[in-house]
């Protein structure tokens, strides 16, 4: 270890092997194979975004085309989407970045009922109040015993 | 770096990932970085109705963040080395 | 090999490396990437070109993409490239091929798609274009010199300069160079080839179809592989050729007439040479802009992944083109076509190449009949999808992708890589089986060039192409990493670093924040604890002494305190609270794993070794103490654990005391007090798993140390340590220590048959042996029944074990007494008749218990009755045969 601090501005080949193996364990060989192709987007607020993924940063902050934001509401077989446009999502609030297969991708919709994303918009803010209030409670539930319930209003995923 | 590290060697291995709102995305863990980042192929998921379209979807990057556990194989953890990172990690820390 | 067909030289300079491959191609050869590279690598030092480099987007991919099949034959190049876009007979095309050369001109003809598509740059922005040519066109090849001027230039950057690097290139992204072409917006930009990828796409299928000089050409090409895997289809694909050389889509004005192209093509020499400068050039600024001619550039990138069939999921997709090329009515066909084609200019990664065409060609494959109109409702939507894919496929380039892996690198970079990833590194030499450092750089490399739209190394994708340009990168991260330290000392931009992995109050990955906090107790609580404890165990310890006054041959009244005490508990507590308390054990131990694993570091990398940390780490014959702390740590599993790797760094010497002590305080010996059945009658599954960790570890290694380095005199100095401090009586009723004695004394006597054999042993040995063996024989004489535990202890053990399962002993359902006999075997071994008379006399009931209860077994029909008949047979006699006896159905006999 000595050795490596005096001249750490040389890598050894070693070092660089080493490094070399890091290589796919960045987050951009991550995202990388997913860039220019329909993606899904779940964000920490709940949305549901699909667009193309065009880029992204080491922050995996990302930029998505055409991007539809949808609506789900299984429990009453409905959905709605509505034209976003561009988007460009800061990385700290995806969940999750997936991959869409772009010929199985609408099969779910076709059973289900398309409704006007203004209505489906103001479900949603009412589902979300309900399921705010009933964590905040859990929170305090568990909060007397002495646990903590990792809850934040930020987080509607 | 000691649980990067780990999870490194979890690569092409099946886990389960259970994220803080109570899915759980089984898959071949793909790529894992310094965030603890998951990246999973061909998953399935516990609950298909919270997320209709992840049947559509094959492979998924999962903000390290937001898991809550990854559930693994015994046999995939080699214990006593895993002991002696942990030492590893503390005595880099002491220093 | 040749791939790039394009000359990459600068017009002046004349075609010299096109004739370097005249071998592989009359003079139009394709020119090697390596040549070429190597050719154009002394452009790139040009510091100030830097910048530009950045600014056009990564240069390899570039020249690499681009248009590979220009330098094929010239005359037919035009052709070619048509009957590409049209399948794969192309080459088949007498007309356009020089037959012999078909091999060779199916990659070219992947070359000339590219050369073709180039054409449709519009002709003014090729003018345009030539006059700037010359910058382009160094950096095209500059990649790998390049990296080394960023290299070079890097070892001096800081981590705020690259950032500002990346924001120079962002912004040279947003705004343009003026002499750029403005971004895709194919509506405001009708000279565009984007425009006319766009118009083409949605309005003329057919002509795009025909058309080779437009892009939408390449795209609607089918697959590759198609060229080699089919056998040259269809005449219609020659006409189809051939009407594209009539310049069928006039959508964009600037655009090249074909035929003008294809002439330049054709000119021999340096003469095609502005024309692929012109290409190169539009498709670096369309590459940097997102234009379609990046896409074209992708395309041919796959066409050579293609070619080379690289991976299975490219085999896969050939399959699926076969399929898909099957006959199928027209307009099917077309769009199918067209489908391969635009995802292949996605193509910008393999994978996304793969991944989209996997679908659609499958599918297709299935029905060759007409589509119905649902069916082709569907297609229609899904050529919208694709087609929106592909629009701005691209924006992120090879190099931007590069950008932030290197980024991402130098975070992870550290002082001391390996030892930060430990457990990976040491896990993957576990796994492959002890080969240290063989990594497996060619999949790295392969996955590099699937994932980053490089097209290294030309259409073979060559994975040390790409390794290369990896190690570039990684040598330039791991630098600049390494620069970063001095820098964050007075500015930190830890919030800037860790974003997506959201590290607050940190600089990296390396140091987390911590969920737990622990708070370290304070040094005087824990004085008063140990006082405290010591204090109580003091009172015990006085309690036991007294009521063991009976204790044998120990030396002085320290010791005997010592060994008297190990009756009094099973329970460790007590003996580490003499031994310094629990946690300081616990935190010895912890002491020496770090000693252990800083030596293990120091061998790893091949330095010399110092164990003198570990030797006093160990506290061996540290007298501050009651018990030995070493003795104590082997109370813990860790503890034990742990043992074989000090030995890999101890001398003889130091293991010779080790032994000594263990063989001193051996009654102090957790795993002694919980084997015993004395201390311990009903043991508990835990504490019987105990025993076989010590015994598969730490019995082995004074197995091996005894019958590899020890003599003779050591090993009585280390039976006589036994006898001298410990209760032998006692030590024989456990397990282990019954085990730990006949180790001794059968290695002992096996060296002295070796040695009386070559009349090497001295008489002071022999008798100094005799007299030691005497002293253990009379500490032993009236209790040698005794090492039989009763029956009560027996049945629990068994109990346990065949509960659990999880314990090695071969069979569960009855004690296993093997250990005895053999410890009365080599008891009989080394004494003399009179010893062996009295060994016999006081274990007679044991043997004929044994023998009773083997012929019972007689009467049970089933195997393991059987078995265990045998058993006992054969442990009863491993110590009747010492004195020349044997047992055997119920009766004992002379040996003979």
């Amino acid at each position: 270890m000595m050795s490596q601090k005096k001249d750490s501005k040389k890598i050894t080949e070693g070092e660089a092997d080493l490094y070399l193996d890091q290589y796919n364990f960045t987050t951009t060989a991550a995202i990388v194979g997913s860039v220019d192709r329909k993606v899904f987007v779940l964000l920490r607020d709940g949305r549901i975004l699909f667009g193309v993924l065009r880029t992204f940063d080491q922050y995996a902050n990302l930029i998505l085309q055409y991007c539809v934001e949808r609506i789900y509401f299984t429990e009453e077989n409905k959905y709605a989407e509505e034209l976003r446009g561009v988007f460009m999502v800061r990385g700290e609030n995806v969940v999750m970045l997936g991959e869409v297969d772009i010929d199985k991708e609408d099969k779910p919709l076709e059973m289900m009922e398309k409704i006007p994303f203004k209505e489906a918009l103001k479900i949603q803010k009412e589902q979300n109040q309900q399921k705010c209030k009933l964590e905040t409670q859990k929170s305090k539930d568990m909060a007397a015993y002495g646990l903590v319930h990792d809850f934040h209003k930020s987080d509607m995923y | 770096m000691l649980f990067f590290s780990f999870f490194k060697t979890l690569v092409d291995q099946e886990v389960t990932v259970e994220l803080k709102n109570d899915i759980e995305l089984k898959g071949t863990l793909k790529s894992v970085d310094q965030f603890l980042n998951l990246k999973l192929d061909n998953i399935s998921c516990n609950d298909k109705t919270k997320y209709p379209h992840l049947t559509s979807v094959r492979n998924i990057f999962i903000r390290g963040s937001n898991v809550r556990y990854v559930y693994l194989q015994k046999n995939m953890v080699d214990t006593n080395l895993l002991q002696d990172a942990a030492r590893r990690e503390a005595m880099s820390d002491k220093r | 090999m040749s791939f790039f067909g394009f000359n990459s030289k600068l017009p002046n300079e004349g075609n010299r490396q096109r004739h370097d491959h005249g071998k592989k191609d009359n003079n139009n050869s394709p020119l090697d990437f390596e040549d070429t590279y190597k050719g154009y690598g002394e452009y790139e030092r040009e510091e100030d070109d830097y910048l530009n480099d950045e600014t056009f987007g990564d240069d390899v991919a570039f020249g690499t993409d681009f248009d590979f099949g220009h330098g094929s034959s010239s005359a037919n190049s035009g052709m070619i490239s048509t009957n590409q876009s049209q399948g794969q007979q192309g080459f088949n095309d007498p007309v356009g091929m020089q037959g012999a050369q078909a091999q060779q001109q199916q990659f070219q003809m992947h070359s000339s798609y590219a050369a073709a598509a180039s054409t449709t740059v519009p002709q003014q922005q090729a003018q345009m274009n030539v006059t700037m040519d010359m910058r382009p066109m160094e950096s095209l090849w500059s990649n790998q010199p390049d990296m080394s001027t960023q290299v070079g230039q890097n070892e001096v950057l800081s981590m705020e300069e690259l950032e500002r690097q990346q924001i120079q290139m962002q912004q040279q992204q947003q705004h343009p160079p003026p002499q750029m072409f403005m971004p895709n917006y194919p509506n405001q930009q009708p000279q565009q080839p984007q425009q006319q990828f766009q118009n083409n796409y949605q309005n003329n299928f057919q002509n795009n179809f025909q058309n080779p000089q437009n892009m939408n050409n390449q795209f609607q090409q089918p697959p590759p592989p198609q060229i080699f895997n089919q056998p040259p289809p269809p005449n219609q694909q020659q006409t189809q050729a051939q009407m594209n050389q009539a310049p069928v889509h006039m959508d964009s004005p600037g655009q090249f007439n074909p035929q003008h192209m294809h002439a330049m093509h054709a000119v021999p020499g340096g003469m095609p040479m502005p024309m692929q400068m012109n290409n190169q050039i539009s498709n670096h600024l369309h590459h940097q802009q997102f234009d379609p001619s990046l896409e074209l550039k992708n395309q041919n990138q796959h066409r050579q992944q293609q070619v080379m069939g690289q991976n299975i999921g490219q085999n896969e997709l050939l399959e699926n083109d076969q399929a898909l090329s099957t006959p199928s009515p027209k307009p099917t066909h077309q769009v199918l076509q067209r489908e391969d084609g635009s995802i292949a200019s996605n193509g910008n990664n393999n994978q996304s190449y793969i991944h989209i065409k996997d679908k659609g060609p499958r599918r297709m494959s299935r029905r060759s009949e007409p589509l119905s109109s649902e069916e082709q409702k569907r297609l229609q939507i899904r050529h919208a999808k694709v087609e929106k894919i592909l629009k701005n496929a691209g924006l992120m380039t090879p190099r931007d992708k590069d950008f932030i892996t290197r980024y991402q690198l130098s975070q992870i970079v550290t002082e001391d890589p390996y030892n930060e990833d430990f457990y990976f590194q040491v896990y993957k030499i576990i796994q492959t089986g002890g080969v240290a450092g063989k990594s497996n750089k060619d999949l790295i490399a392969r996955a590099y060039l699937e994932h980053s739209g490089h097209r290294l190394g030309g259409r073979y994708k060559r994975a040390d192409v790409a390794l290369q340009r990896m190690q570039n990168q990684v040598e330039k991260a791991v630098t600049v990493a390494k620069e970063r330290p001095q820098k964050n000392k007075d500015n930190t931009d830890s919030a800037r670093e860790g974003v997506l992995g959201k590290i607050s109050s940190s600089l990296n990955s390396k140091a987390p924040r911590r969920q737990l906090q622990i708070p370290s107790p304070k040094l005087s609580d824990e004085e008063d604890e140990s006082k405290l404890s010591s204090h109580a165990s003091s009172e015990s310890l006085e309690e036991v002494t007294e009521s063991l006054n009976n204790v044998g041959i120990n030396q002085s009244s320290r010791s005997r305190r010592r060994s008297s005490y190990a009756f009094s508990s099973v329970d460790q507590i007590s003996v580490l609270s003499r031994s310094g308390g629990r946690k300081f054990v616990l935190s010895l131990i912890e002491t020496v794993y770090e000693e252990v694993l800083e030596l293990e570091a120091q061998l790893r990398s091949g330095n010399e070794t110092d164990s003198t940390g570990l030797w006093e780490s160990l506290h061996i014959g540290d007298e501050a103490y009651d018990v030995s702390p070493f003795i104590s740590m082997l109370s813990f599993d860790k503890g034990v654990k742990i043992m074989p790797r000090i030995f890999n760094f101890l001398d003889k010497a130091s293991k010779l005391k080790l032994l000594q002590t263990f063989f001193n305080e051996l009654s102090h010996l957790n795993v002694i007090i919980i084997s015993s059945f004395k201390t311990n009658p009903t043991p508990t599954e835990a504490q019987l798993k105990k025993i076989e960790l010590f015994q598969g570890v730490f019995l082995k290694i004074i197995v091996s140390f005894l019958s590899s380095s020890a003599d003779f005199i050591e090993i009585m100095g280390l039976l006589l340590h036994l006898i001298r401090n410990n209760n032998v009586s006692f030590i024989s009723t456990s397990t282990l220590g019954l085990n730990l004695i006949t180790i001794l004394i059968s290695r002992a006597a096996i060296i002295k048959q070796d040695c009386n054999r070559t009349n090497s042993l001295s008489s002071p040995d022999i008798q100094a042996w005799n007299e030691i063996y005497d002293k253990l024989f009379i500490s032993l004489e009236t209790k040698l029944s005794l090492v039989f535990p009763p029956q009560e202890y027996r049945d629990t053990v068994v109990k346990e074990t065949s509960q659990s399962g999880q314990l090695q002993q071969s069979n569960t359902q009855y004690f296993d007494q093997s250990y005895i006999w053999q410890f009365l075997a080599s008891l009989a071994l080394s004494g003399k008749l009179n010893h062996q008379r009295i060994i016999i006399d006081e274990v007679r009931d044991e043997i004929f218990g044994t023998i009773n209860c083997a012929e019972q077994m007689k009467s049970l029909p089933d195997q393991s009755s059987a078995y265990r008949r045998d058993k006992l047979y054969q442990d009863l006699n491993l110590f009747l045969n010492v004195m020349g006896l044997v047992a055997r159905d119920g009766e004992i006999s002379e040996l003979k």
